[in-house]
């Protein structure tokens, strides 16, 4: 199973959005979404959560229409964290994180371990009693990566078809300092290594070249390259997205790659 | 990061309101002993005269008077639109992921009293704010004029990345001016009686009490009580934002119309039976919130029960300050509650840098 979108086009008042992108997740694999400013990214990921639909083409999610799940039981597959969060009442971080078990009927003592373990593995236990409104830029997007995490913490046994999980995270790193930015890279991954199949939009090409498993170069709402990091992080590639001369070498030692200006 | 555990704060504020409304009763021009609201009590209970004869009491006294047909009606009034307009504001300020929505603020009162004069005034003459079927018209009317305002101020205050305080309170402000015109209208039109009647809303006032209004408010507290609470997990992911309340499995717009309908009876129902109080939807759950937190499972009935001690005790000092003179509750209640907004506006939009 996978979430797929099939030649998405979003067409908005006259100006395409989005041009026939087609995008295959899957399960276990990192997939990261890259490129300039408004070059579609965002609006991809929001056609793949179903926040808006696509003029033509289609998403499917565990080979299903995502129009068609039902609310529910979607948000048991599918967790997805927004660029910007604003929420202005008095919610206690853990109470944030809670919200996230809305749509799963597990018990408050299955919820309430699963809440503690997600903030615990975004390093944020000890902001658990904190007001959501007081914390710092940082700390609250670690408080909402907990919440998308919780959302999808273990998979739904009661499902009789053995659905994937998925996850889509825009910016997730964006407002973290360096520790932060390493301890998301680990969570990314142990994700993957759990088979949730995740699809994430990053501006920094060496985060993204270390933790994905398929890279997405957008231009103009088109999807220009698809492959490894190795394949589409390319010295001419940059330069013809990005407009930047850059310097691609590889890392000896992980076998990764390292772009420099 | 709270001192007091939400399930008993709810629970305390419950049981306080028996005795507070023990005490309205027997405050006013005329006090009331404890004693002789003791025996009126008894002797209403009792079914038939035999049963007064036994407690050795003529048939009704003054005071028994003053009880059934003035003090008890409205004291049960005042809980009653308390509760209706606390619980109203409390979801609404949900509803619009805003702290300073409140249904007189953003014109949903307005807008409700606008709908109560039109059918005052066309209704025809058979409709008569004083029977149950009439007030429950006038109720219905209000409802549906609520329900526009409300409707209005979330379309054009709220997108995706939420909703703009500065547009919702214009709107409330154009809304509120809309009305205004046309209720002027209404009473340009409307004969004598139905100016008399009309003015009452404008005011705010309790003073009208009786058992059919009593009645009205009672179903529309009713129905809040029932429905909104199922509401609440829905609410409490709508706080985080609307795309992320679809993405944690929320029906948002079914939730929407569901909140915007019952808001409006509710409202509606207040307006028609007591006019224009303001601000104890917007103070209420704010006190609330204080204390135990955002989590509407708990600060909807707690609203309600704040919403009605509050407004009992206004309602006591506005019908003793003067007495015998009256103040209208509405009155009260903005001079009580503008400065609590201003200190809100100051301290939510001013003091933190965005």
């Amino acid at each position: 199973m996978s979430l797929e979108a099939d030649k998405l086009s979003l067409n908005y008042s006259g100006t395409f959005l989005l041009r026939e992108v087609s995008v295959s997740v899957f399960p276990g694999k990192v997939t990261t979404i890259v490129g300039p400013n408004g070059a579609g990214k965002t609006t991809l990921l929001r056609c793949l959560a179903n926040d808006i639909s696509p003029t033509s083409g289609s998403v499917k999610l565990n080979g299903r229409d995502i129009k068609n799940w039902d609310p529910v039981d979607r948000a048991k597959f599918l967790s997805v964290l927004p660029q910007h969060s604003s929420l202005d009442f008095p919610f206690t971080a853990e109470e944030v994180v809670m919200l996230a078990r809305t749509p799963h009927k597990s018990g408050l003592i299955k919820d309430y371990e699963i809440v503690n373990a997600a903030l615990k593995s975004v390093d944020a236990t000890y902001l658990a009693d904190r007001l959501y409104v007081k914390l710092s830029g940082g700390e609250k997007q670690r408080i909402q990566l907990a919440r998308v995490l919780a959302q999808i913490w273990e998979p739904d046994t009661k499902q009789e078809d053995n659905y994937d999980r998925f996850l889509i995270l825009d910016e997730p790193t964006s407002s973290f300092d360096l520790a932060h930015q390493k301890l998301t890279l680990e969570i990314i991954s142990s994700c993957a290594s759990q088979g949730i199949g995740i699809v994430l939009v990053m501006h920094d090409l060496n985060l993204a070249a270390k933790c994905s498993d398929q890279i997405i170069m957008m231009e103009c709402g088109k999807s220009v390259k698809t492959g490894s990091p190795k394949e589409v992080f390319t010295v001419e590639n940059i330069q013809q997205v990005f407009g930047v001369q850059v310097k691609v070498q590889e890392n000896p030692e992980n076998e990764k790659i390292l772009i420099t200006t | 990061m709270r001192g007091i555990k939400p399930r008993k704060f709810t629970l305390v504020l419950f049981f306080s309101l028996l005795p507070v409304m023990i005490f309205a009763v027997l405050i006013g021009p005329v006090f009331i002993s404890p004693t002789k609201f003791l025996e009126s009590l008894l002797s209403i209970l009792s079914l038939v005269n035999a049963n007064s004869h036994m407690l050795g009491q003529t048939s009704t006294s003054h005071e028994e008077i003053i009880l059934t047909v003035i003090r008890f009606p409205r004291v049960v009034l005042a809980a009653l639109v308390g509760a209706c307009l606390a619980c109203c504001g409390a979801v609404m300020q949900g509803l619009f992921r805003n702290p300073l929505a409140d249904p007189s603020l953003i014109g949903v009162s307005s807008g409700a009293s606008a709908g109560a004069g039109f059918i005052i005034v066309f209704g025809g003459t058979w409709l008569h704010g004083s029977s149950f079927f009439g007030l429950t018209f006038i109720a219905f009317g209000a409802s549906i004029g609520g329900a526009l305002a409300v409707l209005l101020v979330y379309r054009l205050s709220t997108s995706s990345n939420g909703t703009s305080v500065p547009t919702m309170l214009l709107v409330g402000i154009a809304i509120s001016a809309l009305a205004g015109a046309l209720n002027g209208i209404f009473s340009f039109i409307a004969d004598n009686e139905m100016l008399r009647r009309m003015s009452l809303w404008q005011m705010g006032s309790l003073g009208a009490a009786n058992w059919f209004h009593v009645g009205v408010a009672g179903l529309a507290a009713t129905l809040l009580l029932v429905t909104l609470p199922s509401q609440s997990q829905a609410l409490n992911a709508f706080l985080l934002g609307e795309s992320e309340a679809r993405h944690l499995g929320i029906d948002t717009e079914r939730v929407k119309k569901r909140i915007i309908l019952i808001t409006a009876i509710g409202v509606g129902a207040s307006v028609a039976v007591a006019g224009m109080i303001s601000f104890v939807g917007l103070v209420v759950p704010h006190m609330v919130r204080m204390v135990i937190g955002p989590n509407h499972k708990y600060l909807i009935p707690s609203s309600a029960a704040l919403g009605a001690i509050l407004l009992i005790v206004a309602d006591s000092i506005a019908r003793t300050i003067a007495a015998p003179a009256e103040l209208p509750t509405g009155i009260l209640t903005a001079l009580l509650g503008v400065p609590f907004f201003f200190w809100l506006l100051t301290k939510n939009y001013h003091r933190v840098p965005r």
